[in-house]
């Protein structure tokens, strides 16, 4: 009863969100549905990987998107690419999954390298090495021009991406006027996030994903029975980082260009505010959470325009946050457990 | 071989100026019930935490079953078959009580991230035999109806009948209980002191912190009393009770 209550709030959301592109936009609805479609997936999956890291083990990860920097440029630059000033196309790159492969490896080990030492550290403690992390990590990016582009960034590698989309999709992108890259972007960006749903599914309730909630309620009682609480989180902290630089490969293509201005802190945050709507340690939550985010995002302009009249840019943005911090509110007054939450598993506790 | 199960020498913990252990020599026999008592702050967790490997001591040894383990880290002290529980208790609050004892139960190969990526038939089986065990646990601690429900909503009682079963599962050979009785009704510490009695029936050796006197003089084969970090007496109940330095330093004169 519970489950199919929870089930209902959250689709009747999602249609919610849905609908309101077709009710708001009179031109080209379809073209902002798929562009939301596409940010929704790839941020699901980042939201996903730090669930992980925050809902089922307790650490609390304020450099997310450095984990999403790190896959993003390893595998961008494993591909043929163009970087910096110059941009020049470099030819030669590895076979694309390959590459991904890679690019996860990196985001897993750059997980292990920032948490060996900073994993021992309590709650506010790693949120604090994690935020620096991800800054150093944006700064030296941005200060090595001649390996990463710098801030010229990186451009020309989303060839290898679109040439493994299958044929169907320029015809229905056709049809659906829409573009047929970006709807490449997004459904493989959704067909990751249910693949994803399916193997957490599986390890959540599998014993390993038992000893990660156990060391998230209880590292002293984790130690005194004989498990290594230590080398567990570690091991959260890289799949986490991993499925994150999965999420930032796919957003590099999204974009089709590399800028290390994608990888500041406000990222991180925009994806805790999807796990937190979509419900700490819930395995599908970060769907909900962020379709209903982006619906937001994508929706500002026209919100903004029912507040005030004519509103400028500045304004807008400014509507923007003040909507996801409504949101938020509204969420954790109404349903402090996010939207697929589960009540006994709460883990904020807004009093 | 000895018939030591822990041996101590020369131990020794200060805080800051604080003195807080400081121990020569010390010797617990296998398979009996030892009580460690003593004044608020006379060291009894530090050292609980010293010897477990929780807190690092400044000089000194312990042996468990011969074994040098001073330097060695709490995860591995407590493989070894040394399990401690807590004076305020750490269950894992928002876990089932099934979940709470699995998860200890549950051996470190069977934990493995790898092998809970995949669905296999031996998987299925090692759980099966962990919920049949666990089931076990749960029926011998009179928890199994709470079965289902998550730790927290479990009363203060309840929650060291939980700790209990959830060390026991691993048949420790020494089980260090800090205040078992704390905070217990008198039933209950009746059903706790009849299960720490069973479980020393099955050959494990049991070392716990009390306040309860009366429980303590009564189930006790050997009782260490410490003070100020140090051990002022050790002997069997009728000792101690009869002990002038105890008795003025700890159990007061009302008790005698």
């Amino acid at each position: 009863m519970k489950v199919s209550r929870k089930n209902i709030i959250g689709l009747s959301l999602i249609v919610f969100s849905i609908l309101s592109i077709y009710l708001l936009n009179d031109e080209g609805p379809t073209r902002i549905l798929v562009n939301l479609l596409a940010f929704a997936g790839i941020y699901a999956i980042s939201a996903i990987g730090l669930n992980i890291h925050f809902g089922w083990t307790g650490l609390i990860n304020f450099g997310h998107a450095a984990f999403m920097g790190v896959g993003a440029y390893t595998t961008i630059l494993l591909i043929p690419h163009a970087a910096g000033r110059e941009g020049s196309i470099n030819e030669d790159g590895l076979p694309l999954f390959i590459a991904i492969i890679i690019g996860l490896l990196a985001s897993a080990i750059f997980g292990l390298i920032i948490g060996l030492p900073a994993i021992r550290l309590r709650g506010d403690y790693l949120a604090i090495v994690t935020i620096a992390s991800s800054e150093i990590f944006r700064l030296v990016v941005r200060d090595q021009e001649d390996l990463t582009g710098g801030v010229y960034g990186v451009i020309s590698f989303s060839d290898v991406f679109q040439q493994i989309r299958p044929k169907f999709l320029e015809e229905l992108a056709l049809r659906l006027d829409v573009s047929v890259g970006q709807l490449w972007v997004a459904s493989f960006s959704w067909i990751m996030v249910i693949l994803l749903i399916f193997v957490l599914k599986r390890l959540q309730n599998s014993p390993w994903g038992r000893a990660l909630r156990a060391v998230r309620e209880d590292e002293d009682a984790v130690r005194a029975l004989g498990k290594n609480a230590v080398w567990l989180k570690l091991q959260s902290f890289m799949l986490g980082a991993s499925i994150a630089g999965l999420s930032g490969i796919l957003l590099a293509f999204n974009y089709g260009t590399l800028q290390v201005e994608m990888f500041v802190p406000l990222l991180t945050f925009y994806i805790w505010a999807i796990m937190i709507l979509g419900g700490v340690g819930s395995i599908s939550g970060p769907i909900f959470g962020s379709i209903l985010f982006w619906a937001f995002i994508s929706e500002t302009d026209q919100l903004a325009s029912i507040i005030f009249e004519n509103a400028d840019g500045q304004q807008i943005a400014g509507v923007r946050f003040m909507l996801v911090g409504v949101l938020i509110i509204a969420l954790m007054i109404l349903r402090p457990s996010g939207i697929m939450g589960k009540k006994e598993e709460l883990l904020l506790d807004v009093k | 071989m000895s018939n030591n199960i822990i041996e101590i020498r020369n131990l020794k913990k200060s805080f800051g100026g604080l003195k807080a252990v400081d121990i020569k020599n010390l010797n617990f026999e296998k398979n009996k019930i030892i009580s460690l008592i003593g004044p608020n702050g006379a060291g009894k967790t530090t050292f609980f935490d010293l010897i477990t490997g929780f807190t690092k001591q400044d000089s000194g040894n312990t042996l468990f079953n011969g074994k040098n383990i001073s330097n060695l880290e709490s995860y591995k002290i407590s493989r070894l078959g040394m399990v401690r529980t807590f004076q305020l208790t750490k269950v894992f609050d928002r876990m089932t009580v099934n979940e709470n004892i699995l998860f200890s139960a549950s051996s470190l190969k069977n934990d493995r991230f790898i092998s809970s990526l995949f669905k296999s038939s031996l998987k299925s089986k090692i759980e099966k035999e962990l919920n049949e065990k666990t089931n076990e646990v749960l029926n011998m601690v009179n928890l199994y109806h709470m079965k289902d429900s998550y730790a927290r909503e479990l009363s203060g009682g309840q929650k060291k009948l939980l700790e209990l079963a959830r060390v026991i599962i691993q048949k420790p050979k020494l089980l260090l209980l800090d205040e078992p009785l704390a905070g217990v009704n008198p039933k209950l510490s009746e059903d706790i002191l009849s299960l720490i009695n069973t479980f020393v029936e099955e050959g494990v050796s049991v070392l716990m912190v009390e306040h309860n006197i009366s429980a303590v003089m009564k189930v006790s084969d050997h009782i260490v009393v410490l003070a100020e970090g140090s051990v002022i007496a050790e002997g069997s109940s009728d000792e101690i009770r009869n002990n002038e330095n105890v008795v003025s330093a700890y159990l007061g004169r009302s008790n005698e």
